[in-house]
């Protein structure tokens, strides 16, 4: 044998051996390397898992909806205002660092994260559309699923815009990783016309309702009362016309770049044209008790009123998060005085002007809707350890749920609890839920677009009118000259006033307050001024009351628009940074 | 402005006088050394070799040294004794104590008789070297897990000896405590200075002056109290004890290795009596090793390892790891331990007891089962083909990690006082208490299969020697549910030897990984090098002094697979879904979770230059080495990952960054009368740039990362405080108060922010260094290794260096003290003190950035030995005694915790100990 011979021998056996070592059965090496069965063309050739895609973008409506910590996504940012205040002591909160001024830690990082989720959603969307056409779904359930798909992009994008003005639009594009995208912001103007241009397209395709297991998905009246709400944050003053930049080009991204009071008639037709759909009206019960319908709303998985709503399981979210330590609360969204101050009294008129207000007893005969939206000393609650409903103690010194100071994060330092939504038969830590779901956009808020964009018009007898179906429903006394407590004929400045008050009370804590504060261009007024709160001294059997300062806040030209994130300006000089950042 | 140097005392350097005190005697008495370090044929990747065929940069240490180090973890003794391996600890908990190691800057490949695998906690009796696998020429056969380095562990496998056999039985106990623990404020000075905080921050003060007042005197326990939580929760020392039985033995056709050790690791924390069962988290190891090899007949060889290991673990039943970062976030005032009705203490802000946590939370355990089978066979074909030799080998590895869960829960209570003996306690926590746990689940199922066939030729015929090598193996690895990771190798190592003076090797691994794209799984790794023995050439046999000196050179490409799992399929999985319908109904949701993205292997170029010089009749050696290590294709996120996108980047095989560095090792053995001793250092460098990291264009030219070492660290540069409201520059949109930290505007726009980031801290190259020192006289002999590190920083932030954080719920520190006021504004070495996360002083700037060089007394035995002592009648061929210790002294400048692990809350021990070993 020759050497040569015995080499190629030796090299075959190797190769042999190392073959039979790679091949076996079902462990060789090239055989197939699925880890499991889901990528995209697995998704979109199976119908469910297609509708399951579908599923998860809807689950993108939590944002904002309910309020858990406050520096995960989604901090209450009504803690900023002056609606509420934070339980928290430490400066790092996201409504703390907003009222301090102090833009950088997790406020930064929270605009960053919410940037690139809201895109994120945006992106699968497209990523649905681009596919749906292939599934093997039915033409309806195909065309409705884009429809809905349609409308939760431009959901995403409203709140982009509500936060930084324009941004970036990026079509039905899924962007690889290599296509370019380092575009600029849109400006606004093309960011509203995109949304109301595909929000009119879906709206008259969209069912007008859903029963059984698809209630809850996107109806017509969702897709028009969002219309609604774009035109009328487009209207607004803040966007139109009101840019603080200077810079041309940044002009446009954050605003309409000159003032049109007829953009006001657009919101208005936009709001009528969901009353017009008659399918929604406000729940209303004042036999039972005054404003028993304003409390059930928010408990009612299916009521009239919501048109859009973030769907639950079996929850006590509300409960749990917002109740005092008493009923095993986590007390987040602390009410201020001048929230409860802007709850008139029975008849309609407001604490200083009504005959009904005894100071003595400030919580007597107010707005019913107030008995529902705040807790207060002595009000009754659910008490898990007695097993029945029992005063909630807010005065200096009360056990557990007693006035404490700023800083101490035990319990209220406002004086105050939120109740809006929570069950009063449900404590955070009793085992009961209710089957509430979240309400986005409700016919009420309709009903007060209507109201702004109608006396911004000039049509303040119609805002009015409107304005009355909320107080009624409230279970406000009409009175005998049937104004529910408004005056007769008030001036298009002093209908401002009203509806912008009305607003506040009605849809307090549900995430519109900062906004509102910050279209209608009027932040800065509350630059440097306190929050109050209320003090009460138990002596004997007497309550004496004190107005009490609980947080300055901050606002200035900056605090209009999120800062663009960094990340985004330090990748892409395109993008420009909003005014003040 | 960095917190250095703040505390003057001279402690460290008294340790160390003492200690050289101490040292000095014992090396007087010294006679010869206790182990040849240069042996002249060790192990090397698939083969041995001999000293003077050496091409590639590799390191041997004898496994001997090993057991002079009472730690768990076998490789804790390499620490110090091998140029080039850095090894440093992440914390010091029993059975956590898991060794980061660093070679040239990169993390090796651990192989246990050539197969990779890292089970290092073992007994260190059992291991026969450690060879260390430096350069592309070391490690070529290893394809595309070759471009770290690698670490080879041979094990003993008993040798023919005259006697027989030899029986060895070793006992050693000592005690742990903790090499410098965390201090904290008591409750005054918390108080004070959260005051202060709040006053600072524009809040009203929390703590009325009689609460200080309470703080001060200590009157109310219960009402104020001060509780000193380490104190409280863990002693001050813990016990460990090791048992080892080994023997070994061999004839003509038969040797074997058998050893069995049990390890006993204490914790740190209290008991209480009122448990059944013990709540410490302690450590108990028991590890089996046999190795057997047999000739069946003239030609053949075959062999059986089995190895068994089997650990426990038992910590409080919360887990001990949730414990102590705790002790970070509870002041002294948070709560009494107990209340005056004997309840647990706790509040609202506080509804746990740390001492509830450590006694009354129940125990929970870790049992972890190991098991090695390595069989195999060795030919001899020499009748076929002059050299010719065949090996083949099987082995099959599995784990099997099981939780057991006997954790329960607790309430805490507050104390009111309404009136002067009325009180009532307010009860938090579960109500009513659950039943205790009782469940078990099995956290790790791994297995591994490891096949290796080879074959080779062995040839001299003059001056020409030749040696080849082929070799193919697989290893296939499981994990849990996920689908096996699967490496394949075809390799071979020629070797061409002319006359003892030049030695080329050439070696090529064929190498790939399941998880790649298919059609992209292999890749070739070709490797070079050539060494020359200087002293062999004639004309330098007239050299004096020098007995041998060697050339030598080596440049590959090696390969690291680190394949993700499928990552070119990956991209879509179940998601939270949505709850439909007019009665809650979930439906299940699926989203997009990933870009696919096809990865490739990343790749380096190495080269190696080294010199080794051997002088002075063998008693002195140098050897000195620099590397070159080109990376490229390294997995890095693309700088343009911009949000809009919607979906976060996947790593990119895009990265490059090149690693160099010098290693010296020198040496001397001598004899000074009678004593002998052995004393060596060595020095490694290892510096490193970021050559291509795919930045987006930057505005400013202080932004840029490219260039720079890789990890390095970028920030703010703290420049002073704020000495007035307002002033600055600080953070943009941030209000400042006088003592925030100020900070250098680079780009002068009168406000900071991502444009005034910049490289912060040192940009020198990492440099370490050891020392050691043998000595022998007669029966005693001592063994001692400094180990200390150049160039070495960190950034510490969070709440072990921040006051007040979890949302002003943690714990401050004595560093508190020297905080900004307005009185001691010239000699602050910390900024005004701030509730919760100050936005401005909080962010990651030069002010953190604290030197964590350090030397250590890493580890030192003295011993005694005796040989046929008189007193056993002969019947003991060996007694020794000896003492041992680890980490005994450090000098550091950083003084809050241990400098190897400044953010571990459970410390790096220092162990002293002692044994006696008899050998039969």
């Amino acid at each position: 044998m020759t050497t040569q011979k015995i080499w190629i021998r030796a090299g075959l056996a190797l190769l042999v051996v190392s073959s039979v070592l790679s091949c076996r059965k079902g462990q060789g090496f090239l055989d197939p390397q699925s880890t499991v069965d889901l990528n995209e063309s697995v998704t979109f050739a199976d119908s469910a898992k297609s509708i399951e895609f579908l599923t998860d973008i809807y689950s993108g409506l939590s944002y904002m909806a309910i309020p858990q910590e406050v520096n995960t996504m989604g901090a209450p940012l009504g803690e900023t205002t002056d609606e509420s205040d934070s339980r928290w002591p430490g400066g790092h909160n996201v409504p703390l660092q907003v009222i301090g001024g102090n833009f950088t830690g997790n406020w930064a990082t929270r605009v960053t994260n919410d940037w690139s989720s809201l895109y994120s959603r945006i992106r699968h969307v497209n990523i649905f559309l681009k596919n749906v056409d292939a599934t093997p779904l039915s033409g309806g359930l195909k065309s409705r699923s884009k429809l809905e798909a349609r409308f939760l992009r431009a959901w995403f994008y409203h709140i982009l815009m509500k936060q930084w003005g324009g941004v970036p639009l990026v079509g039905d594009t899924v962007y690889t990783l290599t296509s370019a995208n380092a575009q600029g912001r849109s400006s606004y103007e093309d960011c509203v016309n995109y949304l109301v241009k595909e929000l009119d397209e879906i709206a008259p395709q969209l069912p007008m309702s859903y029963t059984g297991l698809d209630f809850g998905r996107v109806t017509r009246g969702a897709a028009l009362a969002l219309k609604a709400r774009v035109l009328l944050y487009a209207a607004s003053p803040l966007f139109n016309g009101g840019s603080f930049a200077t810079n041309a080009d940044l002009v446009k991204q954050t605003a309409y770049p000159t003032a049109d009071p007829s953009r006001w008639q657009k919101a208005l037709a936009a709001a009528q044209a969901v009353v017009a759909l008659n399918q929604y009206q406000l729940e209303e019960d004042n036999t039972s008790r005054p404003g028993a319908g304003f409390y059930r709303l928010f408990l009612k998985r299916n009521n009239t009123e919501y048109i859009l709503s973030y769907m639950r399981p079996l929850n006590r979210d509300i409960e749990a998060n917002t109740l005092p330590p008493s009923r095993g609360g986590g007390f987040l969204q602390l009410p201020t005085q001048n929230l409860v101050d802007a709850f008139p009294m029975r008849d309609g008129l407001a604490w200083d002007k009504s005959s009904l207000y005894n100071a003595n007893r400030p919580y007597d005969n107010r707005d019913p809707r107030f008995y529902y939206t705040v807790i207060y000393n002595e009000a009754l609650h659910f008490n898990q350890t007695t097993g029945a409903p029992a005063p909630v103690l807010t005065h200096v010194g009360a056990p557990q749920d007693g006035i404490v100071a700023v800083s101490s994060n035990v319990a209220t330092n406002t004086g105050y609890y939120r109740r809006k939504m929570s069950d009063t038969l449900i404590a955070g830590n009793s085992p009961g839920t209710t089957e509430r779901s979240l309400p986005l956009i409700r016919y009420a808020e309709v009903l007060l677009n209507l109201a702004e964009a109608a006396n911004e018009s000039g049509n303040t007898a119609l805002a009015m009118t409107t304005l009355k179906q909320i107080r009624k429903r409230a279970g406000i006394q009409a009175g005998t000259d049937g104004n529910y407590g408004y005056p007769a004929a008030p001036s298009q400045t002093a209908a401002r006033d009203i509806i912008r008050n009305e607003r506040f009370i009605e849809l307090a804590f549900e995430e519109h307050r900062y906004f509102d504060l910050r279209r209608w261009r009027i932040g800065d007024q509350y630059d440097g001024k306190f929050t109050i709160g209320m003090r009460i001294t138990k002596t004997g059997n007497t309550y004496t009351y004190q107005r009490i300062n609980i947080r300055a806040r901050y606002f200035k030209m900056n605090s209009y628009l999120f800062p663009i994130p960094q990340k985004e300006l330090a990748l892409n000089f395109k993008m420009l940074q909003n005014p003040g950042w | 402005m960095t917190m250095k140097n703040k505390y003057k005392d001279g402690g460290q350097l008294r340790h160390l006088v003492s200690c050289l005190l101490f040292v000095l005697p014992a090396a007087l008495l010294a006679q010869s050394t206790e182990s040849d370090s240069r042996d002249t044929v060790y192990p090397v990747l698939y083969r041995s070799e001999k000293a003077v065929d050496k091409v590639s940069a590799v390191s041997y240490i004898n496994g001997k040294v090993l057991a002079n180090t009472p730690a768990p973890s076998i490789l804790y003794g390499l620490n110090g004794r091998v140029s080039g391996l850095h090894l440093s600890q992440s914390s010091g908990e029993p059975s956590a104590d898991i060794l980061n190691l660093s070679l040239r800057g990169r993390d090796p490949l651990i192989l246990i008789d050539g197969i990779p695998r890292a089970t290092l906690s073992i007994n260190p009796e059992q291991i026969a070297s450690v060879t260390v696998l430096k350069d592309a020429m070391a490690t070529a056969m290893l394809g595309m897990r070759a471009m770290n380095g690698a670490v080879l562990i041979t094990t003993r496998k008993g040798e023919e000896m005259k006697e027989g056999f030899r029986l060895g039985f070793k006992a050693q106990g000592g005690v742990q405590a903790p090499t410098r623990m965390r201090e904290y404020l008591n409750a005054f000075d918390y108080a004070t200075l959260y005051n202060e905080a709040l006053k600072n921050d524009g809040r009203a003060a929390l703590y009325s002056p009689a609460d200080l007042d309470g703080y001060r005197t200590g009157s109310d326990p219960y009402r104020y109290p001060n509780v000193d939580w380490t104190k409280t929760l863990l002693k001050d020392q813990a016990g460990f004890s090791r048992y080892t039985l080994d023997a070994e033995g061999g004839n003509r056709s038969t040797n074997y290795y058998v050893t069995l050790d049990y390890l006993d690791q204490g914790g740190l924390f209290r008991e209480s009596s009122e448990n059944a069962y013990s709540t410490n988290s302690t450590y108990r190891r028991y590890v089996f090793r046999s190795n057997l090899e047999t000739r069946i007949n003239s030609r053949f060889k075959v062999f059986l390892n089995l190895f068994g290991r089997v650990r426990t673990g038992n910590e409080p039943g919360v887990g001990s790891e949730n414990i102590l970062p705790d002790l970070n976030t509870t002041p002294n005032n948070a709560y009494p331990v107990f209340n005056p009705n004997k309840s647990l203490g706790g509040n609202i802000n506080y509804q746990s007891n740390l001492w509830g946590e450590s006694v009354r939370s129940g125990y929970y355990q870790t049992f972890s089962r190991d098991g090695f089978v390595d069989a195999g066979f060795k030919g001899d074909l020499d009748h076929l083909l002059k050299g010719w030799w065949v090996r083949g080998t099987v082995s099959y590895n599995t784990t099997l990690t099981q939780d057991i869960n006997r954790s329960k829960q607790f309430q805490v209570s507050r104390m009111t006082l309404r009136a002067p003996g009325d009180t009532v306690y307010q009860i938090f926590g579960p109500d009513p208490v659950p039943q205790q746990n009782n469940s078990s689940a099995v956290t790790l199922r791994s297995q591994q299969f490891y096949a290796e066939l080879a074959t080779g030729l062995h040839r001299t015929s003059g001056r020409h020697g030749r040696d080849l090598l082929l070799l193919a193996n697989t290893d296939q690895q499981t994990s849990n549910a996920e689908l096996p990771n699967r490496f394949m190798n075809l390799s071979g190592h020629f070797t061409y030897g002319y006359d003892e003076r030049f030695n080329w090797q050439i070696a090529a691994a064929f190498s790939g990984n399941n998880r790649f794209q298919e059609g992209h799984q292999f890749g070739l790794f070709p490797t070079t090098g050539l060494s020359w023995n200087l002293h062999k050439e004639r004309w330098a046999s007239s050299w004096r002094g020098i007995d041998e000196w060697k050339l030598r050179a080596t440049y590959g490409l090696t390969g690291n697979a680190v394949p993700g799992y499928f990552t070119f399929q990956r991209g879509f999985a179940a998601s939270t879904g949505y709850v439909f319908g007019t009665s809650a109904g979930a439906v299940s949701g699926l989203a997009e979770v990933a870009q696919p993205y096809a990865r490739t292997w990343e790749k380096a170029r190495q080269l190696n230059v080294g010199m080794d010089l051997l002088f002075a009749r063998k008693k002195g050696w140098f050897t000195a080495e620099w590397f070159r290590q080109d990376n490229a294709d390294l997995l890095q996120t693309r700088g343009f990952s911009s949000g809009v996108m919607g979906i976060a980047y996947p790593l990119e095989n895009i990265g490059r960054n090149q690693y160099s560095g010098v290693e010296l090792d020198l040496g001397w053995s001598g004899n000074s009368g009678k004593w002998s001793y052995t004393i060596s250092g060595n020095f490694s460098s290892v510096r490193s740039r970021v050559d291509f990291a795919d930045e987006t264009a930057r505005p400013y030219p202080w932004m840029a990362r490219t260039g720079f070492p890789v990890g390095q660290f970028y920030g703010y540069q703290a420049d002073g405080f704020v000495s007035s409201a307002g002033g600055g520059p600080v953070m943009e949109g941030y209000v400042s108060q006088p003592g925030d930290i100020k900070y250098k505007d680079l780009n002068g726009d009168g406000v900071i922010n991502l444009y005034d980031q910049r490289t912060i801290g040192n940009t020198r190259p990492f440099m370490f260094y050891g020392l050691n020192l043998q000595l022998r006289r007669g029966r005693f002999y001592a063994d001692l290794v400094f180990q200390g590190t150049v160039n070495r920083q960190g950034m510490i932030t969070g709440n072990t260096m921040w006051e007040f954080q979890s949302n002003g719920l943690g714990q401050a520190y004595p560093h508190h003290l020297s905080r900004w006021t307005p009185a001691t504004a010239a000699s602050a070495s910390y900024p005004r003190l701030s509730v919760g996360t100050n936005p401005n002083n909080h962010v990651l700037s030069s002010f953190w950035l604290q030197d964590l060089s350090y030397l250590r007394l890493r580890n030192a035995e003295i011993g005694y030995r005796i040989t046929q002592p008189a007193f056993l009648k002969g019947k003991v061929r060996e007694v020794r005694g000896f003492v041992n210790g680890l980490n005994l002294f450090t000098l550091s400048s950083f003084r809050q915790a241990d400098p190897e692990t400044p953010l571990a809350n459970y410390p790096v021990q220092r162990v002293i100990n002692a044994g006696i070993a008899l050998t039969l």
